[in-house]
C-alpha cells in the first residue's frame, strides 16, 4: 500500500467524486474498435503498395537508382603463324578514390588501409590510382570497407601485355583508351583496328546509396562482342630475322 | 479457455519473433557478417520466451503487492542513466558492458504499467487517481526526456492517456490530458527544428526521401516478396531496415502476403489479451494491467507500421518483438509474461 494512508484518506474525502471502480469496457471496445480502424488502413495501404501503386512507384525508384554502364570488350590477340600468342590483354583492378580524393577518407578508413597494403600515399589525386594491380583476395578484402560506404572505388582496368621480343613491342604499336576502349594508335594495332577490337556490351545496375553496384540487381542488356585474334603470316622467329638482321 | 488464450498469447509471440528473426538476416544480407545480428536476436528470443514463462507462472498477487517496488527499480534505473550510460547517436538510453547493451526504457514498460494500474487503482477518487498518476508518468517522462528519447516517451505518455480513458475516468480529465498533450507536442515541434522537418515531410511525401525508400522498399515485395536474400532496397537505401523500418524490409522480404499474415498474428496477440482483459472473472487490477498491455503493444505496432506505410509522419520507433533490440524483445517478453500472470489473477 502507498505510505500516508490518513493523508490520502482526508484528501478523497474532501475531493472530486467516487472513482469507477469497474474497467470501462465500453470505452475499450471503442479503442479495440479504433485499433482495428488502424490495421484495416495499415492492410489498405499495403495491398495499394503491392497491387495498383506499384509500377508507379517501382519506375520512380528506377529512375533514382538505376545507372546504364558499358562493358568493355576483349581486344583481340596478336598471334605468330604456329599460333604463339605475341600480344594480348589483361585486366587489372585499380583502387581509386570515388571523387573528392583525400579529405573524404576517414581516419578509421586510412588505417584499415594500411593494415591491408602497408604504405600508401594518401595525397594522390582522384585520377591516379591509390593503390595498382589489386590481388582477388585483397579486392574481396576490401569489400566490407566499400559497402560501409568508404569514399573509394575499384577500376576495373584492360591492360596490352607483349611478348619478350624488342621487335614486335615495335612492330605492334600502341593502344589508347577513348570512352573506355582500347584503340589502336599506331603499328599492327592500328593497322588492323576493326578485327582487333570488339564490341563494348551493356549493363544495368541498381547503385547503393553509396553509390556502390549492387550485384543481384545486374541486368545484362547487350553481351560484348570480344575481338578477333590477328594470326600474322610469320613466326616470331622469322619476325626477328626480317627486322633486326638489316638493322644490324 | 483460460489455456487458449493464454497459448494464443505464447503461440503468437514466438511466430512474431521467428518473422523478427527472418527480418534481421534480410536486412543484413549484403552486410559483411550477415548472421552476426541474427544470432545476438536468437539469444534475446530465447531471453525473453523463458522470461516471459517464468512472469506467467509467478502469482499476480507477488507483482501487485510489489508493483511499486518494481516501478521504484526500473526508474531509478532510467534516472541514472545520463551518469553512467553509453551514448548512442546522441541518445544516452543505454548501460553497456563489453558487446552486452542493455536499455532499461525497453525493459521497463511493463513495470512502468504495473505501478500506473496500481495507482489508479489505489484512489478511490477521480481526481486524486488523475493527478498521482499523471505525476507518476510525468516522473518517468522527465527521465526518459533526459536521455533525450522521445519516441518511447511518446508512448509512456500516450499508455496513460489511453488507460485512464479505459479506467473510466471523468471527460473533463481526459480532456485537459488533450489538451496537455497537444500543447506539448506543439510546442515540441515548434522548438524542434527536425521534428518540423518529419512532418513537412509527411505533408508533401513527394519531397520526402526517407518516406520514398520505405514505400519503394514495400512496393518491390509485390504481393508474394523477393525472397529471402533479395530485399535490395532494404539493403541498400532504408535508413536502419532491422530496427526502424523492420516493417518495410519484411514486405520486401514476404510480400504482403507475408506482412498481412504478420499483421494478422498482431491481431490475434491484442485480440487475446483484449479478451482477457474483458474476462468477468478477473480482478479489476488484472483487467486493467492486461488491458494496459494490449493498449501498448498495440499503439507501437499501429505507429511502426503506419511509418513504414508513409501513413504517418516517421517517429523512430520500433516494431514490438520483430525489430532487432534485445532489450526490446526482452521487454516485450515481460510485458507479456506480466499479462499471462495476471491473466490467472481471479476475483476470491
Amino acid at each position: 500500500m502507498l505510505p500516508g494512508g490518513f493523508l490520502r484518506r482526508e484528501l478523497e474525502e474532501k475531493t472530486g467524486k467516487q472513482a469507477m471502480q469497474t474497467m470501462n469496457h465500453t470505452r475499450f471496445l471503442f479503442l479495440l474498435l479504433s485499433f482495428s480502424a488502424g490495421f484495416l488502413c495499415c492492410a489498405v495501404k499495403g495491398c495499394r503498395l503491392a497491387g495498383p501503386d506499384r509500377e508507379t512507384i517501382l519506375a520512380r525508384g528506377e529512375k533514382f537508382a538505376r545507372t546504364w554502364r558499358s562493358l568493355p570488350a576483349k581486344r583481340g590477340r596478336i598471334l605468330d603463324r604456329k599460333g604463339k600468342v605475341l600480344v594480348w590483354s589483361e585486366l587489372y583492378c585499380d583502387l581509386h578514390y570515388k571523387e573528392a580524393g583525400e579529405s573524404e577518407l576517414g581516419e578509421d578508413e586510412q588505417h584499415a588501409l594500411i593494415e591491408m597494403f602497408g604504405k600508401l600515399d594518401f595525397s594522390v589525386p582522384p585520377s591516379t590510382p591509390l593503390r595498382r594491380h589489386l590481388r582477388p583476395d585483397e579486392v574481396i578484402a576490401l569489400e566490407p570497407l566499400l559497402l560501409k560506404g568508404a569514399p573509394l572505388q575499384i577500376r576495373v582496368r584492360h591492360e596490352r601485355v607483349v611478348c619478350n621480343s624488342d621487335t614486335v613491342r615495335r612492330l605492334a604499336g600502341k593502344v589508347a583508351l577513348r570512352n573506355g576502349v582500347q584503340c589502336g594508335i599506331s603499328g599492327w594495332e592500328l593497322e588492323n583496328e576493326l578485327l582487333l577490337r570488339g564490341l563494348p556490351g551493356r549493363f544495368s545496375v541498381l547503385l547503393d546509396r553509396f553509390g556502390n553496384y549492387m550485384p543481384k540487381s545486374f541486368k545484362l542488356i547487350a553481351p560484348p562482342s570480344n575481338g578477333k585474334d590477328l594470326k600474322l603470316k610469320e613466326t616470331l622467329e622469322e619476325l626477328e630475322q626480317k627486322y633486326t638482321e638489316p638493322a644490324l | 479457455m483460460k489455456f487458449s488464450l493464454r497459448g494464443t498469447i505464447v503461440f503468437s509471440m514466438i511466430l512474431l519473433s521467428f518473422f523478427g528473426l527472418l527480418t534481421i538476416m534480410s536486412s543484413q544480407s549484403e552486410a559483411a557478417s550477415p548472421y552476426y545480428l541474427v544470432i545476438r536476436q536468437l539469444f534475446a528470443f530465447v531471453t525473453a520466451l523463458v522470461l516471459m514463462l517464468l512472469c506467467g507462472a509467478v502469482p499476480f498477487s507477488f507483482f501487485r503487492k510489489n508493483a511499486l517496488l518494481l516501478a521504484g527499480i526500473s526508474l531509478l534505473a532510467v534516472l541514472i542513466l545520463p551518469l553512467c550510460g553509453t551514448r548512442i547517436n546522441g541518445m544516452c538510453g543505454w548501460f553497456r558492458y563489453g558487446s552486452f547493451s542493455l536499455q532499461p526504457t525497453e525493459i521497463a514498460k511493463g513495470f512502468f504499467l504495473l505501478g500506473a494500474v496500481f495507482i489508479l487503482k489505489h484512489f478511490q477518487k477521480e481526481s486524486l487517481q488523475y493527478i498521482a498518476g499523471l505525476g507518476y508518468t510525468l516522473l518517468w517522462l522527465g527521465a526518459i526526456l533526459i536521455q533525450p528519447d522521445f519516441g518511447t516517451s511518446f508512448i509512456y505518455l500516450a499508455t496513460f492517456i489511453l488507460l485512464i480513458f479505459t479506467a473510466g475516468i471523468g471527460w473533463k480529465w481526459l480532456l485537459g490530458s488533450a489538451v496537455l498533450a497537444g500543447g506539448t507536442a506543439f510546442l515540441f515541434i515548434k522548438t524542434h527544428p527536425y521534428a518540423q522537418g518529419r512532418l513537412q515531410a509527411f505533408l508533401n511525401p513527394s519531397s520526402s526521401w526517407h518516406l520514398q525508400q520505405l514505400e519503394l522498399a514495400s512496393a518491390r515485395g509485390g504481393w508474394f516478396g523477393s525472397k529471402l536474400g533479395q530485399a535490395l532496397w532494404s539493403n541498400a537505401y532504408v535508413p536502419l531496415p532491422y530496427n526502424d523500418s523492420a516493417y518495410a524490409t519484411l514486405t520486401e522480404t514476404i510480400g504482403f502476403a507475408g506482412a498481412l499474415l504478420v499483421l494478422l498474428l498482431f491481431v490475434l496477440m491484442l485480440g487475446a489479451l483484449s479478451m482477457t482483459a474483458l474476462r468477468r472473472d478477473l480482478t479489476e487490477y488484472a483487467k486493467l494491467f492486461v488491458a494496459g498491455a494490449a493498449i501498448i503493444i498495440g499503439i507501437q505496432t499501429l505507429l511502426h507500421i503506419g511509418v513504414n506505410l508513409s501513413l504517418l509522419p516517421p517517429t523512430g520507433l520500433t516494431l514490438p518483438l520483430i525489430s532487432y533490440g534485445g532489450s526490446s524483445l526482452v521487454g516485450c517478453g515481460i510485458l507479456l509474461g506480466l499479462a499471462l500472470s495476471a491473466s490467472g489473477e481471479k476475483q476470491s
